[in-house]
């Protein structure tokens, strides 16, 4: 068991170090000496106890050796290691001298948050830059998930690791061996990128920028290499191509198969992509009527620029800058803040409680109005036609009760220091947990999170990775039963 | 007598006697009336007692009452269009009593006044004597209504109900101290005349004036958070007098089975298996806190400031919402606390509102149990509350219930967002949490609770469903929007 653990470490770190390779290249290529330091030394720390590890300990290939809570403990602590392992290029090269506050820049990378506690991102070097994006692409599949695809067969139930870290509470298989399903995954995800940059470089972007933003919008997760955002290229056709990927990567990757197999019927027949759709579309039309009437909005096609970029933007969780919200009437950001709860699709790369799970749990107000009116009614909750099982719907209603809780407990623990007011401590709590980016008040479009005391920057990165791993992967381990017994 | 179905006939026979009880309600204030020469408001409430009691007696004469065990359904259904009439009369009788008023403003005046929700239109101060005297004891009456309700129409009301109570109260004894519904409700109501008697002779002794103890006593009991005394804020009252009111706000909240566990002399119980003393250790807890955090920002010594926090945190969690300190003045977290308590509210079987201790401990406890299933997801390990299983769902029904609450809450401030009063979303979030909860004081106006004068009729009205949907735990309020409840075949 230790063997297969530890072997699995070993291989982590080293497949984190050629993650980290490539930033070096960016480095070598603008030719930027303190960074390319940072990276080489940052890659020897990572790959020297790898390689260790690796030389020392033989790797047993059983699969399916593990029991399903190391999966969990697996998952999360990879993800802690990846965390710090991608801060020290930051601290190193100087571009974020505190650890704590490279900590929360990497994990809000890693979790795709897009939250941020630098006020001047230009000034940082092109190669930090471009590691901060690649983060978030790295993250926004599940950096456990592409592990898992690219090396199958390492002791670890693949399904067990990806149902750990996959978004939503179903894990539909595509292919019958789940590596496969997982490198599907990743090849639906490196394609839709790979568009995305031709896309924008039709839009005039250069190819360093358009990489970058490709990368950070198809993983929802929001960092732009400019201070102002995606408004720096003030063009509506990149607003507009943006908002359509960012849509996109809030939907169910899963659908994309249909979609290549030519089963359009089928993607517009699945409850939560209409559900989806419908709010969405729903949320922009109301928001466009709200900046109309009380806003200063004149121009129709700037209005519905405007909102439409900045409800999927929040919606897919991704977080970009292009109008600064808190200026919108009380209307319009209660909107948002209502989007950024429930979150886009499962199994996408968004966060938030995902649409399936609002969905389901209106169906289940409904069904409990009818059993109480009818008392000895005999009815389903159906989702996509099939009849939900009862451990579904529980396991539904207990990550909705843990949501809500995690949420007040970490606007209470953030306020604890006295930091910021109620709204923005609120709202940073949400966006965290939601893995958005930008809050209200103080934490809003144009703010930083660089007031938070230390302490509730640890609190907000923890937030980010509960809420990325959604919540019971991460949390657990820091109960009792985990520990308990048979460990190790 | 005309025949009826026994449908009808249970629906009349609850509806008859809360008629005839509001046309009560409005005598004694309109000898307050006719004694101090109020000729404004002798004319609706005159009418309105006679009309009440009139109609309500001649259903009683006209059609036979006996009825027979009736369906949850219409259980549901009596409660919701009884509670709704009744507003639609208490507002008929403000509109012609207060010129000031508009329809909007007496129906949203009559909501708050029967849900216990401390917010008004007007300072209450200005109302005429009769006026007051009326307010409180619909205070009263909505409050301990509402006990009557849980108590007995929705037996299968998961956590607030019958079930709750013989949960607690083993079933045979419970029975045994009440053989009928009939007793019941008499025993319930002869408790909480007793406590508000018992709290109006405290008050005077202490030095209150009798007639603001009359109303404080009748308000207080009912967690409305007495907006006669300058809009619920006391803290220029007595030191002893605010302990009066603190202990029987403490009383209010108190889930309806403590004192039935005390009639029945089972002290034991009462600290091993009960809401109560769950409810109690939170308090102490949270007022111990908050105690401290106060003493050590703005050094003041302890036990003034725990004494402070106490007294305060009974004001929140009870959801009375009146405001003995200078609270605003307190650190962020400490108002945060403020909030929190305000959505985990007061016992269930109470006079209060929120979401109910019983649930939220649920809530937590799910928490844990859904954990524990990640890690062995194939065990069976129970979840207890009080030392009794839970049903699965009794569980899953806790947490609707806790999510739907927080769906409400959302969706009002998205409504409430939209008026002109609300600068923020802080403000309409805020606004929503303090009439879903029935506290009626927001989170941003420690200071001063304000008045609902300057909200938009549309805000007012959904203001109002949210009290309703508070006090009457949401169900009932939804079931308004659904197809089947308007079936004709449901009387």
């Amino acid at each position: 068991m230790k063997n297969i653990i530890l072997g699995f470490y070993g291989f982590f770190l080293i497949f984190v170090a050629g993650c980290l390779a490539v930033p070096l290249l960016i480095a070598l290529i603008y030719n930027e000496t303190e960074c390319i330091i940072a990276f080489l030394f940052a890659i020897l720390i990572t790959i020297l106890p790898g390689m260790y590890i690796r030389t020392t300990r033989g790797v047993s290939f059983e699969e399916g050796n593990l029991k399903l809570r190391y999966s969990y403990l697996l998952v999360s602590s990879a993800w802690i290691i990846a965390t710090v392992v991608g801060s020290l290029p930051f601290i190193m090269s100087g571009s974020i001298p505190d650890f704590i506050d490279a900590l929360f820049e990497t994990c809000s990378g890693f979790t795709t948050t897009g939250s941020t506690i630098l006020s001047d991102v230009e000034a940082l070097p092109r190669s930090i830059l471009f590691w901060r994006c690649l983060t978030q692409w790295l993250g926004g599949m599940g950096i456990m998930v592409l592990f898992v695809a690219l090396l199958p067969g390492i002791g670890i139930k693949a399904r067990n690791i990806a149902s750990a870290e996959t978004p939503g509470p179903t894990v539909t298989k595509v292919s019958s061996r789940f590596f496969e399903t997982a490198r599907l995954l990743y090849v639906a995800y490196i394609v839709l990128t790979v568009v995305l940059i031709v896309l924008l470089l039709l839009g005039g972007m250069s190819l360093y920028d358009a990489v970058c933003h490709a990368m950070t919008c198809m993983a929802t997760g929001g960092y732009s290499t400019y201070n102002d955002g995606i408004s720096h290229f003030n063009s509506p056709y990149i607003y507009w191509i943006l908002t359509l990927f960012m849509f996109i990567a809030g939907t169910n990757f899963n659908l994309f198969f249909f979609v290549i197999k030519g089963k359009i019927s089928k993607l517009l027949g699945d409850d939560e992509f209409r559900f989806y759709l419908i709010s969405v579309l729903l949320a922009i039309v109301l928001v466009v009527i709200s900046l109309m009437t009380e806003g200063h909005y004149t121009d129709l096609f700037k209005a519905v620029t405007d909102s439409a970029f900045q409800v999927v933007t929040i919606v897919s969780t991704t977080g970009y800058a292009t109008a600064n919200y808190i200026k919108w009437p009380a209307f319009a950001q209660m909107i948002l803040v209502i989007l950024m709860l429930t979150g886009a699709s499962s199994s996408s790369t968004s966060g938030g409680i995902k649409e399936v799970r609002v969905l389901v749990f209106i169906r289940m107000i409904r069904f409990e109005i009818k059993r109480i009116l009818h008392a000895s009614i005999v009815d389903d909750i159906k989702y996509n036609g099939k009849k939900m099982a009862p451990e579904t719907l529980t396991y539904i209603m207990t990550f909705l009760s843990t949501y809500f809780i995690t949420l007040l407990v970490g606007t209470f623990l953030i306020s604890v220091t006295g930091d910021g007011n109620l709204v923005s401590n609120f709202t940073a709590a949400l966006t965290c947990i939601s893995n958005v980016g930008p809050g209200l008040d103080m934490v809003g479009p144009e703010c930083n999170f660089h007031f938070y005391s230390g302490f509730g920057k640890l609190v907000l990165s923890f937030l980010m990775v509960a809420g990325r791993l959604e919540l019971s992967t991460f949390m657990i381990i820091f109960t009792r039963h985990f520990w308990r017994h048979d460990s190790l | 007598m005309i025949e009826l179905s026994n449908n009808k006939r249970f629906f009349l026979n609850i509806f008859s006697i809360v008629l005839i009880l509001l046309g009560f309600s409005m005598a004694p204030p309109l000898f307050v009336a006719l004694n101090f020469a109020e000729d404004a408001a002798i004319r609706p409430l005159g009418m309105g007692c006679a009309i009440c009691i009139l109609t309500g007696i001649t259903i009683r004469k006209l059609f036979d009452m006996a009825s027979t065990y009736v369906r949850p359904r219409i259980n549901y259904i009596t409660t919701i269009f009884t509670w709704l009439i009744v507003i639609a009369i208490t507002t008929v009788v403000y509109f012609y009593g207060r010129a000031e008023f508009t329809w909007i403003d007496s129906f949203f005046e009559a909501t708050a006044s029967l849900t216990t929700t401390g917010m008004g239109n007007l300072d209450v101060n200005v109302f005429p004597y009769s006026f007051q005297l009326w307010r409180s004891m619909l205070n009263w009456f909505g409050g301990v209504g509402m006990i009557l309700i849980a108590v007995s129409c929705l037996s299968n009301w998961e956590f607030s109900g019958h079930s709750l109570v013989s949960v607690e109260v083993p079933g045979p004894e419970f029975l045994k101290s009440t053989v009928t519904f009939k007793n019941t409700y008499k025993h319930i109501i002869f408790i909480y005349l007793g406590l508000t008697a018992v709290h109006f002779v405290l008050l005077v002794i202490a030095g209150m004036d009798p007639f603001t103890s009359l109303l404080t006593a009748l308000s207080n009991i009912s967690t409305s958070g007495m907006q006669h005394i300058s809009n619920g804020v006391i803290t220029d009252l007595s030191t002893p007098l605010k302990v009066i009111i603190t202990i029987f706000a403490f009383l209010g909240s108190v889930n309806v089975s403590f004192f039935i566990l005390i009639i029945m002399r089972k002290f034991r119980m009462i600290w091993r298996r009960t809401e109560v003393s769950l409810y109690t250790w939170r308090l102490f807890a949270t007022s111990l806190f908050i105690g401290i955090m106060i003493s050590v920002v703005n050094h003041e010594s302890f036990s003034e400031s725990f004494g402070e926090a106490l007294m305060q945190t009974v004001s929140f969690l009870s959801t009375s919402g009146y405001i003995v300190t200078d609270c605003h003045t307190w650190p962020l977290i400490c108002q945060f606390f403020i909030l929190l308590q305000m959505f985990f509210g007061a016992c269930a079987v109470s006079t209060g509102g929120g979401m109910k201790i019983a649930r939220v401990e649920i809530a937590f406890k799910t928490v844990s149990f859904g954990l524990f299933r990640h890690i062995h997801p194939r065990a069976v390990r129970p979840v207890k509350f009080n030392r009794d299983l839970l049903k699965p769902d009794q569980l899953v029904s806790a947490n609707i219930f806790i999510i739907l609450f927080m769906a409400i809450y959302i969706l009002g401030a998205l409504v409430l967002s939209l008026d002109n009063k609300s600068e923020s979303i802080f403000d309409a979030l805020n606004y929503s949490q303090a009439m879903l909860t029935n506290t009626g004081t927001s989170i941003a106006e420690l200071h001063a609770p304000g008045l609902a004068t300057h909200f938009s009729p549309l805000s007012k009205i959904v203001m109002a469903f949210e009290m309703l949907a508070g006090r009457l735990e949401i169900y009932p309020v939804l079931m308004l929007f659904t197809r089947s409840l308007w079936k004709a075949d449901n009387l």
